[in-house]
C-alpha cells in the first residue's frame, strides 16, 4: 500500500520540526533568550504533537479523542507564533534600551568635556570620567562632597551655586573658575550650568559642563604680553604707524598718528578714514594711494606727500604703505609708516633759496664788478687826462714866466692857459669826482640795504600807500599825474624799507610818463596764491621795450641815460628789500602804452 | 465543510500577521529575520489553505496545505540551525 502524499509531507514536517527542538536544545549559547527559547520550544512542541496526532489518525484510523487533541493542540500553534514574536519584539526592545543606556554611558563618560550633577544642596550627584581624570579624583572621592569644595574661590563659587539653585541667578552664562586638582595643582576651567527639573517643573540639581582652558588661558596670555609688547613699542615710534582694511578705514594705529591727527587716542581713529580728518583734496589722494596699494598688491615705499596736521600747520611726510596678506594670500588691508619730513623739507627749501640768493647774489656782483670797473674808470681816465693837461698847463705857465725873452708875450700864453685850459681840466676833474662820488653813494647804500636789520611786522598797505603818494605830492603836481588808490590788503614786512619799494616804484612811473598824454598811476591788489598779496601799481608812461624789461632791475641800468637824471639804482634797491622780505617784484610793460609793477609780499 | 477550529486557527494566525506587520521594522533587527518570518507567511497561508479546503478542490487545496506546513517546518529549522546551530553567538 503506498502512503498518502499528505502523510509524506506531515512526515516531512515533523522530521523538520525535531530537526530544529534538537538544534534548539543543543544549543548552550543563548541564555540570554531563555523566554524567547521557551516560547519557540513550546511552538515546535504543539507542532509536532500535532502532527503525531495526524499520523496517528492517518495511519491508525482512530479519530474519537485524537481528532479533538490534534485540533486543539493546532489551534495553539498560531497563539505559540503570536508568543513568539511578542517575545522577540519584547528582547529586542529591552536590548535597544541597553544598548541606547550604554551609549548614553559611554557618551557621558567619554565625552572631551567635563559633566558633574549636583543636587539641590549643591552636592555633586555624578560625574563622568574626562571629569575625573582632568581632576585625579575617583569619584568616590567626588561623590556626595559640596562642589565648591574643589574650587579655589571656594565662598564665591559656593554663593553662586546656591544662589542658582534657589532660583536667583539664571544658569546658562558661561564663567571661569580655578579648581584644585588632587595633586594640589590648579586648573583654569570654563563652567557652563543648565538647571535639571522634575515632572513638576521643580528645579532638582544643576547639570554642568567643565572645559580645561590651562592651555587657552596661556595662550591668551602670551597673546597679551605680544600684543603688549607690539603696542609698546608702535606707541613709542616717532613715526606714524597705522593699519587700514580695504575701505582705507583705520584699524590700528599708534599715538604718534593720533597726535598728528588731533585724536586724543589712536582708538579715536579706529573706523574713521582720512576724510574724516584732511582737507578733500589730501583725503582723496591718500585715498587713491592706499587703493593702489591693495589692489595691485605693490608696495609704495617712500612717497613724499603733504599734509596738515592737528594745528593747522603745513607738514611733508616721507610714506611707506605695504599690502596686508592673510595667509591665504588674499589682502585684507594695509600697513602704513608715514615719517616727518618737514625739518628736511624746509632745509632744503631753505638751501634751494639761498642757492637761488647766491647766484643772484653773484651775478649781482659780477654786474657790481663791471659796472664798478667800466663807470668807474670813465671819470678816472679823465681825472689822469686832464691832470696831466693840468701838469703840462702849468709846465707852460713856469716856464713862460721863468723865460724872461718870452715876457713880452706872457700874458697871451699865460693868459690862455689859465682863462680856458685849467678851468677846463678842472671842471671834468671836478664833474668826474662828483660822478665817482654819487657811483661810490650808491654803493654803499645798496650794501646798507643787506646789512640793514629788519623788523616785520603786520603792515596796512593803504596807509603806507598814502603817506608815500603824500610824500611824493609836489613830484606827482610837478609831473601833473592822477595817483588812484584801490583797497589793498594788509601784509607782513619792514614799514619803513616797504615804504622805500613804493617810493622808488611811483618815483620811476612818474619819471617815465608820457608827455603826450596825463600820466595815470593806478594801484591795486591782485589775487595771489596762498601765504602772498601782490600789488600791482600801473601807469599809462612810455613803456619799457621787451628786451630792456630782464635788465631794468640790474644795479646802475638806466633806459634812457641822457635824458632822465638818476643813479640806475631805484628798482634794483627795490628787488633787494623784496628779496629780503621773502618776496618779488617784475613787470609787464608795452611800450607807448604804459607798465605794470608787480610786488609780492608774505600775508598776514 | 468547515471547521470550526480552523476557523479559529485562521483568526488567531490573522491577530499574529497584523502584529507583524505592524512590528516589522523592529522584528527586522531579529537575526536571519526574513527565514522566520517567511515560515510565518507559509505557515499562515496553510492556515487559509485548511480554510478553503472546506469550501472547494478540497484534495488541491488540502495537499497545498500540507505542503505550506512542511515548507514552513522545514524554514523554521533552517532559521533554528541558523540562529542557534551556527557557532557565533547570535540572539
Amino acid at each position: 500500500m503506498h502512503p498518502h502524499p499528505a502523510v509524506i509531507l506531515d512526515i516531512v514536517t515533523f522530521l523538520a520540526c525535531l530537526s530544529a527542538l534538537i538544534i534548539l536544545y543543543k544549543s548552550s549559547r543563548c541564555a540570554t533568550q531563555r523566554g524567547a527559547q521557551l516560547l519557540f520550544t513550546g511552538l515546535l512542541v504543539f507542532t509536532l504533537l500535532c502532527y503525531s496526532f495526524c499520523l496517528i489518525i492517518e495511519w491508525s484510523g482512530v479519530t474519537l479523542r485524537l481528532d479533538t487533541l490534534e485540533n486543539l493542540t493546532g489551534a495553539l500553534v498560531p497563539m505559540c507564533w503570536a508568543f513568539v514574536f511578542y517575545a522577540f519584539h519584547k528582547s529586542i526592545s529591552e536590548q535597544s534600551l541597553r544598548e541606547s543606556e550604554a551609549r548614553f554611558y559611554e557618551l557621558f563618560d567619554e565625552a572631551p568635556i567635563g559633566y558633574h550633577e549636583l543636587d539641590t544642596k549643591g552636592r555633586i550627584t555624578r560625574v563622568n570620567q574626562t571629569e575625573l581624570k582632568m581632576l585625579g579624583y575617583t569619584d568616590e572621592e567626588m561623590l556626595g562632597r559640596p562642589v565648591w569644595e574643589f574650587v579655589i574661590e571656594e565662598e564665591t563659587s559656593r554663593q553662586a551655586v546656591l544662589d542658582k539653585l534657589s532660583g536667583a541667578i539664571p544658569p546658562g552664562q558661561s564663567f571661569e573658575r580655578t579648581i584644585r586638582q588632587k595633586n594640589g595643582n590648579t586648573l583654569a576651567v570654563l563652567i557652563e550650568d543648565r538647571f535639571l527639573h522634575d515632572d513638576a517643573g521643580n528645579i532638582i540639581g544643576i547639570r554642568s559642563t567643565i572645559q580645561n582652558i590651562s592651555k587657552r588661558k596661556q595662550t591668551e596670555e602670551t597673546l597679551a604680553k605680544e600684543h603688549n609688547l607690539l603696542r609698546t613699542l608702535i606707541d613709542n615710534m616717532p613715526d606714524n604707524i597705522f593699519v587700514k582694511d580695504t575701505e582705507s578705514r583705520f584699524v590700528l594705529c599708534n599715538i604718534a598718528i593720533a597726535r598728528s591727527m588731533g585724536a586724543a587716542t589712536p582708538d579715536e581713529l579706529l573706523g574713521k578714514t582720512d576724510f574724516d580728518f584732511y582737507p578733500k583734496e589730501l583725503a582723496e589722494r591718500y585715498y587713491a594711494d592706499s587703493q593702489k596699494v591693495m589692489q595691485s598688491g605693490e608696495s609704495l615705499v617712500g612717497q613724499e606727500e603733504p599734509a596738515i596736521d592737528a594745528a593747522g600747520n603745513r607738514k611733508w611726510y616721507s610714506t611707506t604703505k605695504v599690502p596686508l596678506r592673510y595667509e591665504n594670500g588674499k589682502i585684507v588691508g594695509l600697513v602704513g609708516i608715514s615719517r616727518d619730513i618737514t625739518e628736511r623739507k624746509q632745509a632744503e627749501y631753505d638751501r634751494e633759496q639761498l642757492m637761488e640768493t647766491l647766484a643772484s647774489k653773484n651775478k649781482e656782483f659780477e654786474s657790481i664788478l663791471y659796472v664798478t670797473s667800466h663807470d668807474l674808470r670813465a671819470p678816472l681816465v679823465n681825472i689822469q687826462g686832464f691832470s696831466h693837461e693840468l701838469s703840462l698847463s702849468c709846465e707852460q705857465v713856469r716856464s713862460a714866466i721863468a723865460d724872461k725873452k718870452m715876457a713880452k708875450n706872457i700874458d697871451k700864453k699865460v693868459g690862455n692857459a689859465l682863462n680856458k685850459d685849467i678851468p677846463e681840466a678842472l671842471g671834468f676833474i671836478t664833474n668826474s669826482a662828483s660822478r665817482m662820488e654819487s657811483l661810490l653813494s650808491g654803493l654803499l647804500r645798496l650794501s646798507r640795504l643787506g646789512t640793514a636789520a629788519l623788523r616785520i611786522e603786520p603792515l596796512d598797505m593803504k596807509t603806507i600807500l598814502a603817506d608815500v603818494t603824500r610824500s611824493m605830492e609836489y613830484q606827482i603836481k610837478q609831473a601833473g599825474a592822477t595817483v588812484r588808490i584801490e583797497s589793498l590788503p594788509s601784509c607782513l614786512g619792514d614799514a619803513s624799507q616797504i615804504n622805500q619799494v613804493f617810493t622808488n616804484i611811483l618815483n620811476n612811473a612818474l619819471k617815465y610818463l608820457d608827455d603826450t598824454r596825463p600820466g595815470m598811476i593806478h594801484i591795486y591788489a591782485k589775487k595771489a596764491k596762498i601765504g602772498q598779496n601782490v600789488y600791482c601799481v600801473e601807469d599809462n608812461g612810455v613803456g619799457i621795450a621787451p628786451e630792456h624789461q630782464d635788465k631794468i632791475f640790474e644795479i646802475f641800468y638806466r633806459l634812457e641815460p641822457d635824458k632822465k637824471s638818476g643813479e640806475g639804482l631805484g628798482l634794483t634797491i627795490v628787488k633787494h628789500i623784496l628779496e629780503r622780505h621773502n618776496g618779488r617784484i617784475w613787470v609787464e610793460s608795452e611800450p607807448g602804452v604804459g607798465s605794470k609793477f608787480f610786488v609780492s609780499l608774505p600775508s598776514i | 465543510m468547515i471547521h470550526e477550529n480552523e476557523v479559529v486557527m485562521l483568526l488567531l494566525g490573522v491577530g499574529v500577521l497584523i502584529f507583524i506587520l505592524t512590528s516589522r521594522l523592529r522584528l527586522k533587527q531579529l537575526p536571519s529575520s526574513n527565514i522566520i518570518t517567511a515560515a510565518f507567511y507559509v505557515a499562515f497561508a496553510s492556515w487559509v489553505l485548511t480554510v478553503l479546503e472546506g469550501l472547494f478542490w478540497e484534495g488541491l487545496l488540502n495537499y497545498l496545505e500540507h505542503i505550506c506546513y512542511a515548507v514552513s517546518s522545514i524554514l523554521l529549522a533552517c532559521w533554528c540551525w541558523k540562529v542557534f546551530g551556527s557557532k557565533k553567538e547570535a540572539m
